[in-house]
C-alpha cells in the first residue's frame, strides 16, 4: 500500500516548518543584528533579508529531494513502462532520498500494471498466432466472402489451390477467381441470391462441384457455404471445399473399368452376331426349319447380349452420376415403328405378338433415340417375359397435354402388388421371375433413370393374373424448344441428375 | 454421293473388319482394309477412297488424332471423303461431340450387323446423308 497519506502529511509538514523556519531565522538575524549588533536599521534589515534567503534557498534545495524528485521518479517510471520512449532507464527509487518506501511500492506497482498488460498483449498474439495457424493448417480451402462475393479472406490451402493467384488482385470476386461447375440444378449464385434475400442464418451443401485450376486441370470437391446475415465481426459468407477427388475420380476410373469391359465384351459380340447373320442368309435356303428357329434363337441371343452389355455399362454410369441423355428433336411415330421393328423378332422367336397402336398425329418429341430404344426395349422384354405363350404385347401412344404417354401392356401372369413398389429398384427381381425368367435386375432401374432425366414419368399398373401395363411419358418438343440451342441444331442434353450441358459448359 | 466405290477400312481386329469387308465386298463396294493407325492414315491420305470407316481404338495413334489430321484444324480437310467413326466404347460426351463435328457418322460396332452397314453405306451413297436410326449413333 501507498503510504499516501503520510507523504502528504509529511511534505505539508516539512514545507510549512521550512517557510516558518526561514521567517522566524530573517527575523532573529535582523534583531539581532539591529539591536544586539548595533548596526544601522537598514544594514540590519539587509543582513536579515539575505541570511533568511539564503537559508530559505537552503530549504528549498531539500524540498526538491521531497518533492519534486519523488514526481521525477515517477515521471521516469511511467515512461519507461509506455514504451513509448525506449531510451530511458527504469529508475532507482533508492536515489529518491524521501518516502523511499513510497517511491518504491509507487514504481512497483507502473511496472505491474505494465507487466499485466504486456501478457495480457502477448496471450492475446497467442490466441491469434494459433487460430491463424489452425485455419492455415486446415487442409481445406477456407474463405469468406463479401456481401458482393469478393474474397475478403482466405486460408493457406485456399492459396496453395489457386497457385497464389488469389492474392494477386486485392478483392476479386470468388466467381472470377474460382471457376465452378455444378452437378445439379441449384448453383452457388442461385443459394446466395436467394439467401441474401430471405436468409439469416444458411448453409448449404454440394456435391461434385468441379473445379476448374487455372492450369486447365480439374479438381472434384464437395462444396459447404454458410451465410450470417448481418455478422459484427464481418464473416457473412463462409465457403468450404472437401477434396474429394480421389472418390470421385476413383468412381470415374470404375466407371473407365466397365466402360472397357464393355469394350472387350462387344468385340466378340460382333463378330458373333454377324456370322449368324451371314449363315441365316447363306445358309437359311438349305437349312430345314428346326435349323432355321436355331439360327433365331442365336440371333436374338446375341442381341440380347448386347442389351444386358449396355445396361451394366448405363447402370455403372448411372451409379457414379455420369449417364448422360441427349435430347433431340424426333418424330415419335416414326421412332417407335423403327424400334418395334427390332423387338418383332425377338417376340416371335419366344411365341409372343407385338403389335403397335398409334393415333394419327402424334407430334415431334424431344428424346435421346438411343435412351429411349434402351428403354422400350426393358419394357418389351419385360411383357414378353411375363406374358403367356402366344400371348400379344401391346405398344400404345397418346398426346397428353405437353407429353406424350406411351404404354407397353400384356396380358400374362402379372405382378403382385407388394412387388410393384419395388420394381424399379436396382438388382430387383420377384421371386417369380427369378424363377422362369432370366435378367439382370437393371432393366427397369435403368428405364426409369432415363425417362426421369427426360423430364418424364414411368409407372406401372398390374393385376395378378390378368395382365402389367408400363406407362411413361415424354416431353413434346414444344414444350422444351425454348431450351434447346438455337445454333446447334437442336440439341439439349441433360444428366440422369441434371446436369444440364451446352457445348460441353456444365451449368454455373 | 453417287458412285460410291471404295472404301477404306481401318480397324485392329481383324475378325471384325473380315466380317464387315466381305459383306460390303458382296455388295459391289471395294474395300481395303488396314490394320495399324498409321498405315491407315497413309492410305487415306492418298485421296483415293470415298469412305473411311475408322476404328476409334487402334494401335499407335488414336482414331481421333487420325481424323483430326485428315480433316485438318478448320474441318475442311478431304471434303469428298466420308469418314464415318466405329467404335465399341461407350464414349464420354466430350469426345463423342468432338468426333461427330468431325466426322459424317459414328457407328457402335456391336449394333451394326453387316446387312445393316451395307444398308448404311448405300444409304450415305444415296443420299449423302442419312436420318439416325434408333439403334446406331449416327448423326
Amino acid at each position: 500500500m501507498i503510504s499516501l497519506e503520510s507523504y502528504k502529511s509529511q511534505t505539508t509538514s516539512i514545507s510549512v516548518v521550512s517557510h516558518l523556519v526561514t521567517a522566524v531565522s530573517t527575523s532573529i538575524i535582523w534583531y539581532a543584528t539591529a539591536y544586539i549588533f548595533d548596526t544601522p536599521k537598514e544594514l540590519a534589515l539587509v543582513m536579515g533579508l539575505a541570511i533568511g534567503s539564503l537559508i530559505g534557498i537552503l530549504f528549498a534545495l531539500t524540498l526538491r529531494q521531497v518533492i519534486t524528485k519523488p514526481v521525477e521518479i515517477l515521471v521516469q517510471a511511467i515512461m519507461h513502462a509506455s514504451k513509448e520512449h525506449l531510451d530511458i532507464n527504469p529508475p532507482d527509487p533508492s536515489k529518491g532520498l524521501y518516502g523511499k518506501k513510497f517511491l518504491t511500492q509507487a514504481v512497483i506497482t507502473i511496472n505491474d500494471i505494465q507487466s499485466v498488460e504486456d501478457k495480457s498483449h502477448k496471450q492475446l498474439k497467442r490466441e491469434h498466432d494459433y487460430m491463424e495457424t489452425l485455419l492455415n493448417a486446415a487442409p481445406m480451402p477456407i474463405l469468406v466472402l463479401g456481401h458482393e462475393q469478393n474474397i475478403r479472406y482466405f486460408n493457406q490451402t485456399a492459396k496453395n489451390l489457386m497457385s497464389d493467384k488469389i492474392e494477386k488482385k486485392i478483392d476479386q470476386k470468388f466467381g472470377d477467381m474460382f471457376n465452378l461447375a455444378f452437378s445439379e440444378d441449384h448453383t452457388f449464385s442461385d443459394w446466395i441470391s436467394k439467401v441474401q434475400q430471405v436468409g439469416l442464418n444458411e448453409t448449404e451443401t454440394w456435391d461434385r462441384v468441379k473445379l476448374t485450376l487455372p492450369d486447365n486441370t480439374v479438381k472434384m470437391f464437395d462444396m459447404v457455404a454458410t451465410y450470417r446475415k448481418d455478422d459484427l465481426n464481418g464473416i457473412e459468407l463462409l465457403v468450404m471445399l472437401f477434396d474429394h477427388d480421389k472418390l470421385y475420380m476413383q468412381e470415374a476410373d470404375e466407371v473407365s473399368f466397365v466402360s472397357l469391359a464393355a469394350h472387350e465384351l462387344r468385340g466378340p459380340i460382333t463378330v458373333l452376331r454377324g456370322y449368324i447373320e451371314v449363315f441365316e442368309d447363306e445358309l437359311g435356303p438349305k437349312l430345314d426349319a428346326e435349323q432355321k428357329d436355331f439360327m433365331k434363337k442365336m440371333d436374338i441371343s446375341a442381341a440380347q447380349l448386347v442389351t444386358f452389355v449396355n445396361n451394366i455399362l448405363n447402370a455403372s454410369q448411372l451409379d457414379n452420376e455420369q449417364l448422360k441423355i441427349h435430347m433431340a428433336k424426333e418424330d415419335w411415330t416414326t421412332t417407335l415403328r423403327e424400334i418395334v421393328d427390332d423387338f418383332k423378332l425377338r417376340a416371335e422367336v419366344r411365341n409372343r405378338k407385338l403389335s403397335l397402336d398409334l393415333p394419327a398425329n402424334l407430334p415431334l418429341v424431344a428424346v435421346d433415340k438411343i435412351g429411349i430404344y434402351e428403354v422400350l426395349g426393358n419394357l418389351i422384354d419385360n411383357a414378353i417375359k411375363y406374358s403367356h405363350d402366344g400371348g400379344l404385347v401391346q405398344i400404345n401412344s397418346v398426346v397428353k397435354g405437353n407429353e406424350v404417354e406411351t404404354t407397353v401392356t400384356d396380358h400374362g401372369i402379372g405382378i403382385n402388388r407388394a412387388v410393384v413398389s419395388k420394381l424399379f429398384q436396382k438388382f430387383y427381381r420377384s421371386h417369380r421371375s427369378r424363377e422362369s425368367v432370366g435378367g439382370t435386375g437393371l432393366g427397369l432401374y435403368l428405364a426409369k433413370a432415363v425417362v426421369e432425366a427426360h423430364g418424364g414419368q414411368i409407372w406401372v399398373r398390374s393385376k395378378e393374373g390378368e395382365g402389367t401395363t408400363f406407362g411413361f411419358t415424354l416431353p413434346t418438343y414444344d414444350s422444351v424448344a425454348d431450351k434447346i440451342d438455337a445454333n446447334e441444331n437442336m440439341e439439349i442434353t441433360r444428366g440422369a441428375h441434371g446436369w444440364i450441358k451446352n457445348h460441353s459448359f456444365y451449368r454455373r | 454421293m453417287a458412285g460410291l466405290k471404295t472404301i477404306l477400312f481401318i480397324e485392329d481386329d481383324r475378325l471384325i473388319s473380315e466380317l464387315y469387308a466381305r459383306a460390303l465386298s458382296k455388295a459391289g463396294y471395294s474395300v481395303k482394309q488396314v490394320v495399324t493407325g498409321p498405315n491407315g492414315l497413309k492410305e487415306a491420305k492418298t485421296g483415293k477412297y470415298d469412305l473411311i470407316l475408322l476404328d476409334i481404338m487402334i494401335p499407335d495413334i488414336t482414331g481421333m488424332d487420325v481424323l483430326k489430321e485428315l480433316r485438318g484444324k478448320d474441318g475442311s480437310g478431304m471434303p469428298n471423303t466420308k469418314i464415318v467413326i466405329t467404335t465399341n466404347l461407350s464414349q464420354d460426351d466430350d469426345s463423342r461431340a468432338a468426333l461427330e463435328a468431325q466426322a459424317d457418322g459414328y457407328l457402335v460396332k456391336a449394333d451394326i450387323t453387316p446387312k445393316k452397314l451395307v444398308a448404311i453405306v448405300k444409304q450415305i451413297e444415296e443420299s449423302g446423308n442419312f436420318k439416325q436410326p434408333a439403334k446406331e449413333k449416327i448423326i
